[in-house]
């Protein structure tokens, strides 16, 4: 089960039952029982999807029953990647005037480098992690019983591939990272941000729900360290342009050029593994893919 | 019916002049004197109003009856009344704003207390001097005012009137007095030149909307097609979009200059400006609990920093002249927190929640249904001055009777010094090296924002009061000239009145708020 330093007792959605699907009580009770054979058995079984289905949109305006980390610091990223704790102790806090957070999470060997937002159910994360075996990934998604189903896989695979560093630095929250993606990383901290096939929300008047905007950007901005890059793909153009369009206009990033971007095995990866680059697979669609770099900061 | 005199609810220090919002009417006192010098009237928003309309958005709204039948003397209850304001959307700002005006009788009683017309929100002065500008709610606007003199008789001289998309919540004027920047309900800050030019021209942004946003909304192509939708929900959304009209193109925006500057996805709380090391940041706090520190114009796109720490909402920010390099943030916690900004590092926190329930007890009052622990409080002010060597910090809670005065130390805590006991629940105030005049709610019961005062007990209450610094402590000072002239509030209009008056705790989330529609 996931935990973090709760910014204060709210309920994990993961806990409550009034936040799951509203669904015939027999179909939840079965979804209950089933999640809890799942836990206890450290199973090496994949997850069923159908027990971790949920409507498809959640709306990142409401305040939902989220959980998230007072700030980066009061993330307890030991329960995720639990391979990667560092074997020191913690060092004490700096500023002795502030009182000590009731517990200080443990301390990782290294810090979260690559992001995946909105990541569904997790494709491009499983097969991003083998490749990129030094770096921590994590996924984030907004719908609590997508991000559990992420959950449960990553910690399938790394029973099916025990013996091995195999799916240790791949993982994932529930997160609103629209409104919360600071609480989760500090400045400069990522190399790699994903967004991958988000929600096209064609309303002009829903405009404002899309994971790209001109004032979001300067969050990816923040927690993007120079050089480091934001991928999207879509397989919806007007969303492609939009995407283009909105990071062109944002000073702090430049479009990565074509050469580049097919030389970069993510790329690969993220047209072919992502649940939903799939189904276009399937259906022969289209899909667009833009890279862009942050660039640094002016002088000023 | 019991007369209620009008409360302040905005104080603002523009020279030697107090600028008080009193209800849609902004008067001007000169603090040497503490004589009443002017007065300004917001004037109605007359195509909201029209008679008929109005009379039909009731039936409409309240019930299935003729329009003759609306209940002419019924109002919306308070509690109802601050629900609406809390989760409005901009269609139902104007929907509030009609009920507020429906029936004839009403409206008339409305006339006689300045609620008639849009109230003042917030208020902002240059540091020149030279200029007051408001935010009045129902009409959206930012106005500018100069601070004219005719015969040496001081007028609030309206210089332009300018509808934001969404209602402004934060205002301040940058150091050059030449820019306003406004923050809103729905978390973007703008900037707009202070002096309004009459020539409409088109909206630019600091993180720019490429072209084809606007484009988009007024060429209207499907955006995408069924080759390039899969899923059933996007098909769905496509299949929508085609069904509906053409978009309106009034999404285009206001038509006077202005710039987006920053966005949260959250209810922005308040904007402060600051220079530090001869360097332009802006601060904006917000719902969500964050503080964020963004670099000023021209590169307000970039994020310098967070400071995380607030578990509840943020509501006030607060930067010492005499050190730049810490904020002082206040919200719906029970601690003030002090931060090194430019590292996002907490320095200290100083504790609210014990002195407020000292005056509870002192009330007699038992904090909130006997349990302490219940007793939430949220920080409507706070404002740094410098006396007799000393940094003071001055701190008001919303719907509490009184005053905290901290003192910054050396090592940058906050320590308690002085409580000052008020009349009424403080409303706002203004601190200058001589004192503090405070406007305190002349119709609210004490610690409530909802219920009328009992009046017998209230009759003298001053709807401005003063202290002076004698020592580094504050004393009761003399009393304010014309400020006890009776704007009366008919005791209908408490529920608006209280909506106008009390907004912060409306930002604390609650349990079960927003649950899950998944
Ligand atoms: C169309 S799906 C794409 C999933 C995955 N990236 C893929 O390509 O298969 C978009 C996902 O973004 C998630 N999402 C939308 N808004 C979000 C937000 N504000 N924070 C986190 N996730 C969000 C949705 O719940 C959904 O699972």
């Amino acid at each position: 089960m996931s935990r973090f330093l709760f910014s204060k007792p709210r309920v994990t959605a993961l806990l409550c039952p009034s936040t799951i699907m509203a669904g015939p009580p027999n179909k939840r009770q079965k979804r209950e029982e089933y999640k809890t054979s799942q836990r206890e058995d450290g199973t090496a079984e994949l997850p069923k999807k159908k027990f971790y289905r949920q409507r498809a949109h959640a709306n990142p305006f409401s305040d939902h029953q989220l959980t998230y980390p007072i700030s980066p610091d009061h993330m307890d990223w030991a329960e995720y990647y639990p391979a990667f704790i560092s074997p020191e102790p913690n060092p004490v806090s700096e500023s002795t005037a502030v009182p000590a957070a009731p517990s200080t999470p443990k301390k990782l060997t290294r810090q979260v480098e690559v992001a995946d937002i909105g990541c569904g159910f997790g494709g491009l994360l499983v097969s991003l992690a083998p490749e990129l075996p030094d770096t921590l990934l994590l996924g984030m998604e907004i719908r609590a019983q997508v991000a559990e189903y992420v959950q449960e896989r990553v910690k399938a695979l790394r029973v099916q591939n025990s013996g091995t560093e195999l799916y240790q630095n791949a993982g994932c929250v529930r997160a609103n990272t629209m409104k919360f993606l600071p609480n989760f990383f500090n400045k400069s901290q990522l190399s790699k941000i994903f967004l991958c096939f988000p929600d096209p929300h064609f309303k002009a008047r829903k405009h404002k729900a899309r994971i790209v905007s001109t004032t979001l950007n300067s969050e990816y901005a923040y927690v993007v360290r120079p050089g480091g890059i934001v991928y999207t793909i879509t397989d919806v153009e007007d969303l492609h342009n939009w995407m283009v369009s909105h990071f062109d206009a944002h000073l702090s990033f430049e479009r990565v050029s074509e050469e580049e971007q097919e030389a970069d095995k993510c790329v690969a990866i993220m047209r072919t593994e992502t649940e939903e680059g799939k189904k276009v697979e399937r259906n022969k669609g289209k899909k667009f893919v833009a890279l862009f770099r942050r660039i640094e900061n002016p002088p000023w | 019916m019991s007369k209620l005199t009008m409360p302040y609810q905005c104080l603002k220090q523009c020279g030697n002049l107090l600028i008080a919002a009193r209800g849609s009417t902004i008067e001007t006192f000169n603090l040497e004197s503490r004589s009443l010098v002017s007065s300004w009237k917001c004037p109605s928003s007359k195509p909201l109003v029209s008679e008929t309309s109005a009379q039909e958005e009731v039936t409409a709204v309240e019930s299935p009856a003729p329009a003759e039948a609306a209940p002419e003397e019924s109002v919306i209850p308070p509690v109802k009344r601050r629900k609406l304001s809390l989760s409005e959307t901009p269609a139902e700002e104007n929907k509030n704003w009609k009920h507020n005006n429906k029936g004839k009788n009403h409206r008339q009683a409305a006339a006689s207390t300045g609620l008639d017309s849009p109230a003042v929100i917030a208020l902002a002065v240059t540091s020149n001097g030279h200029h007051v500008i408001a935010v009045t709610s129902e009409d959206k606007s930012i106005r500018v005012f100069e601070n004219s003199y005719i015969n040496l008789k001081h007028e609030l001289k309206q210089l332009s009137q300018r509808t934001m998309p969404k209602r402004p919540c934060g205002l301040a004027i940058t150091d050059d007095s030449s820019t306003i920047i406004s923050a809103d309900k729905f978390g973007d800050v703008f900037s707009l030149p202070l002096v309004f030019q009459e020539t409409p021209i088109p909206s630019k942004n600091e993180t720019p909307v490429p072209a084809t946003t606007e484009a988009d909304s007024v060429l209207f192509t499907p955006a995408a097609n069924h080759l390039t939708v899969h899923s059933v929900r996007n098909r769905k959304a496509l299949e929508n979009q085609k069904r509906q009209a053409k978009p309106k193109p009034d999404s285009s925006g206001p038509e006077f200059e202005h710039k987006l500057l920053l966005g949260h996805v959250s209810m922005l709380t308040d904007v402060a400006l600051h220079t530090y090391n001869g360097r332009h940041y802006i601060f904006t706090a917000d719902r969500d609990e964050h503080i964020r520190i963004s670099r000023g114009i021209p590169q307000a796109h970039i994020i310098e920093q967070f400071c995380l720490g607030h578990t509840d909402f943020v509501s006030r920010l607060c930067i010492p002249s005499t050190r730049p390099e810490i904020l002082i943030s206040g919200g719906g916690d029970d601690e003030l927190l002090v931060w090194d900004w430019e590292n996002g590092n907490l320095l200290s926190r100083a504790d609210l929640k014990g002195h407020v329930e000292v005056v509870c007890h002192e009330h007699g009052k038992a904090a909130t249904d006997g349990s302490v622990d219940g007793l939430k409080i949220a920080v409507n002010q706070i404002e740094w001055i410098m006396v007799g060597g000393e940094d003071l910090v001055v701190v008001g809670y919303e719907a509490v009777p009184a005053l905290f005065v901290f003192q910054l130390t050396a090592a940058n805590t906050l320590q308690h010094i002085q409580r000052i006991q008020l009349a009424g629940n403080v409303l706002s105030f203004i601190v200058n090296s001589e004192g503090v005049v405070v406007s305190v709610d002349t119709v609210h019961a004490l610690f409530s924002s909802s219920e009328q005062r009992n009046m017998a007990e209230a009759v003298d209450v001053q709807p401005l009061s003063t202290f002076v610094f004698e020592d580094q402590r504050l004393v009761p000072g003399p009393a304010f000239e014309g400020a006890e002239q009776r704007h009366e509030v008919p005791a209908e209009e408490l529920g608006r009145l209280g909506a106008l008056l009390y907004g912060l705790e409306n930002l604390r989330k609650r349990e079960g708020d927003g649950r899950d529609e998944d």
